[in-house]
This record gives structure tokens, sequence and C-alpha cells, in this order.
């Protein structure tokens, strides 16, 4: 018989209605009642230029800091506490950028699966859009992150030319690369499943890095295994969740959890195991 | 390292979330920086604490310059949103 944890019927609970937890979490994310804490950072891609965003952006605030040469402790602070807890779990389940792709990818088009190598991507995007270009060349640099940043483009942007526009003003339209990217991403959300998060999310990229060592974590139970790969199908993202459980590119939409053995299962560091046998923690790739 | 191991882990998540609030905690109590006003003859420095330095450069309004000090970008009233 197949014994569940308490965290596990609460994901089995939730997880039909993870884009309804997703759509709650934008009454947070969207300022409804206009706090504008702009001198802290939210641990989701959202643009602070956007005139509905609570918090800072963490990325544009790593992105700005490093363009004037000061450390951000604070936002790096905040992310490692948040990466150490959640790990990408943040991704799947609370990121409102996250959300519009995956609505997106609810229309019935074919879809793509990316090749493994281009969740590297994000590192390389990490590394020099957000780190290196705005240190060394400045935040005037066309590749700085926030001149190429889709969230930014449509957040911003786009609410910007319209209202431009129903003014009767002229519209200023964004730099070449930007639009390119905006409209490169709105065509692929609908052909391939969360593009941004998957290749090119620098805060993905951070919190990926976490996804094997934080508290909340997906737990492979070799014993109720029975090589089925039902949770090949499950998972949308082109990983192999029996193998790798808690892998970087994981967003942690937890569908693999569905298994109907309960061979993986979400489980949480600092809790006694509560299911017989479950002692194993999960195997490494 | 063995992250398969329970207790590697466990020492790692505690390391990593002391590390992540210490950082946090300096970062919100005891760092800050100087920051001159746009008038080059303006030598009146204000000193920014760090969540009111993440405010300014969410709206575009500090940069390095030349001489290596941090500037105000505007006089005044504060842009609405970065330009970038």
């Amino acid at each position: 018989m197949v014994e569940k944890t308490r965290l596990s019927n609460l994901a089995a609970k939730l997880l039909p209605k993870r884009a309804w937890i997703q759509a709650a979490f934008l009454l947070v994310w969207l300022d409804p009642i206009g706090l504008r804490l702009h001198n802290m950072c939210g641990p989701v891609f959202h643009c602070y230029a956007c005139p509905l965003a609570t918090f800072a952006c963490p990325i544009g605030v790593i992105a700005q800091f490093s363009a004037i040469h000061i450390f951000p402790f604070v936002t790096v602070g905040f992310l490692v506490v948040v990466g150490a807890l959640f790990g990408s779990l943040i991704c799947g389940w609370v990121c409102p950028f996250g959300l519009l792709q995956d609505l997106a990818a609810k229309v019935p088009t074919p879809k793509f699966h990316l090749p493994k190598w281009t969740g590297h991507l994000r590192y390389v995007v990490l590394i020099g859009t957000v780190l290196a270009i705005p240190y060394f060349l400045g935040e005037g640099h066309p590749l700085f992150i926030c001149r190429v940043c889709p969230a930014g483009a449509l957040e911003k942007a786009v609410p910007d030319m319209a209202q431009q526009a129903i003014a009767g003003q002229q519209i200023v339209w964004p730099n070449a690369l930007k639009l390119t990217i905006l409209i490169l991403f709105l065509v692929v959300i609908f052909f391939t499943r969360r593009p941004w998060c998957r290749v090119l999310c620098p805060l993905g990229a951070i919190f990926s890095l976490f996804n094997r060592i934080s508290a909340f974590f997906i737990r492979f139970n070799t014993d109720k295994c029975t090589k089925c790969l039902q949770c090949h199908n499950f998972c949308k993202y082109n990983i192999e969740p029996e193998k790798s459980p808690n892998d970087p590119r994981c967003i942690r939409c937890l569908e693999c959890t569905k298994c109907s053995f309960d061979a993986l299962t979400p489980a949480v560091l600092l809790r006694k195991d509560e299911a017989a046998g479950s002692n194993i923690f999960e195997r490494r790739r | 390292m063995d992250f398969t191991d329970k207790k590697t882990k466990i020492i790692i998540f505690c390391l990593l979330t002391l590390f992540g609030a210490a950082v946090f905690v300096y970062g919100i109590c005891f760092h800050s920086t100087n920051i001159l006003p746009q008038q080059r003859d303006d030598f009146t420095v204000r000193t920014a604490s760090e969540p009111a330095l993440i405010k300014e450069v969410s709206i575009g309004g500090v940069t390095r310059d030349t001489s290596g000090n941090l500037r105000q970008t505007y006089t005044g009233k504060a842009p609405q949103a970065c330009p970038t």
C-alpha cells in the first residue's frame, strides 16, 4: 500500500490549482494597494519600471549595483535565503512572468522540446548581462540586462506606447534589440514551455543553483520506483525526474509527484520522514 | 560533495541560510553609500542606506561619474521609472 506524507497530500491538492495560486500571487507583485516598496526586492522576475510593481526586480538591482560597483548585500542575502528555502519552487508557483508563459502554453499549438544544453545559457546571461557587462561597460551598454529584458518591454514599454498612442502623442519605441527579443518571446511562448525561464532567466539561474540543497526538495524513493517512466510523461520540461529529481533545470511544478507509486514526493529538509521506507533522500545523477 | 547525505545537506542549508541572513541584515542595517548631488559645483554629500540606494537605482537615479564618485542623475523631483 502506498503511504503518503502530509506534504504529498497537500501537493496533490494544490497541483490542479497551480495556475490559480500563481494568479493569487499577482496580488502581491502587482501592487494593488499602491505600496511601491521599491527599496526592497521581490523574489520574482517583475520589472520595477512597471507602474504595477510592489517590489524592485532583484536582477535589475544586481545589474544596477554592478554598474555602480557596489555589492548588493540586501538583494544577495535575500536571494540566498529564499533560494536555500525553496530553490526553483518560486519559479514554478510564484513568478508572474512564469504564469504568463504557463498561460500561453495552454494554447493548443505544437510544442517543441528545447535541447538540454540550452539550460546553461541562463548562466551566460547572468554572468554576462547582469554582472560583467554592467560592471565593466556600465548601464549604458546595449546588452545591459534591463535594455534587453522582455519583462521590462512588456510591463513598461508596451503600456507606455499604448498610452502614448491613445493620447495621440508621438510613440517612443524601445530599442530595436529589446523589441526583437520581445516579439520573439511573444511568439516562442506559444510553441515551447517556459522558454524564458528555461533558457535565459538569470533569476531562474540563481535559484536553480539551490535546487540540490534547498530545504524544499523532491525525494526519489528507489524502492517504490517501478521504472514505468510515467514521470517522463508528467514532466513537460524534458527532465528525467527519476534520474535527477532536483535537477537545476527543474522549475518545481511538482507534476512528477503525481507518480502513482509515490516514488517521487515533495519533501522538506528539517522534517522527520513520515512515510515508512522514505529514508532515501534523492539519487544523484 | 555528497548531496544525498541528509546531514551534509542540513549543514549546507543552515550555513547558507545563516550567511544569507547575515548579509541581508548587514545590508539593511549597516551598509551605506555617499552620493553627490547632480550639480558638479555642489559638494553636499548625502549618505544613503542600501534600501534607499535600491530605490534610487530602480529609477536610474544614481550613476558613477568619471571621477569614481556616485552622483545623483536628477535634481528635485525623482523620475517615475528607470529609463532603461
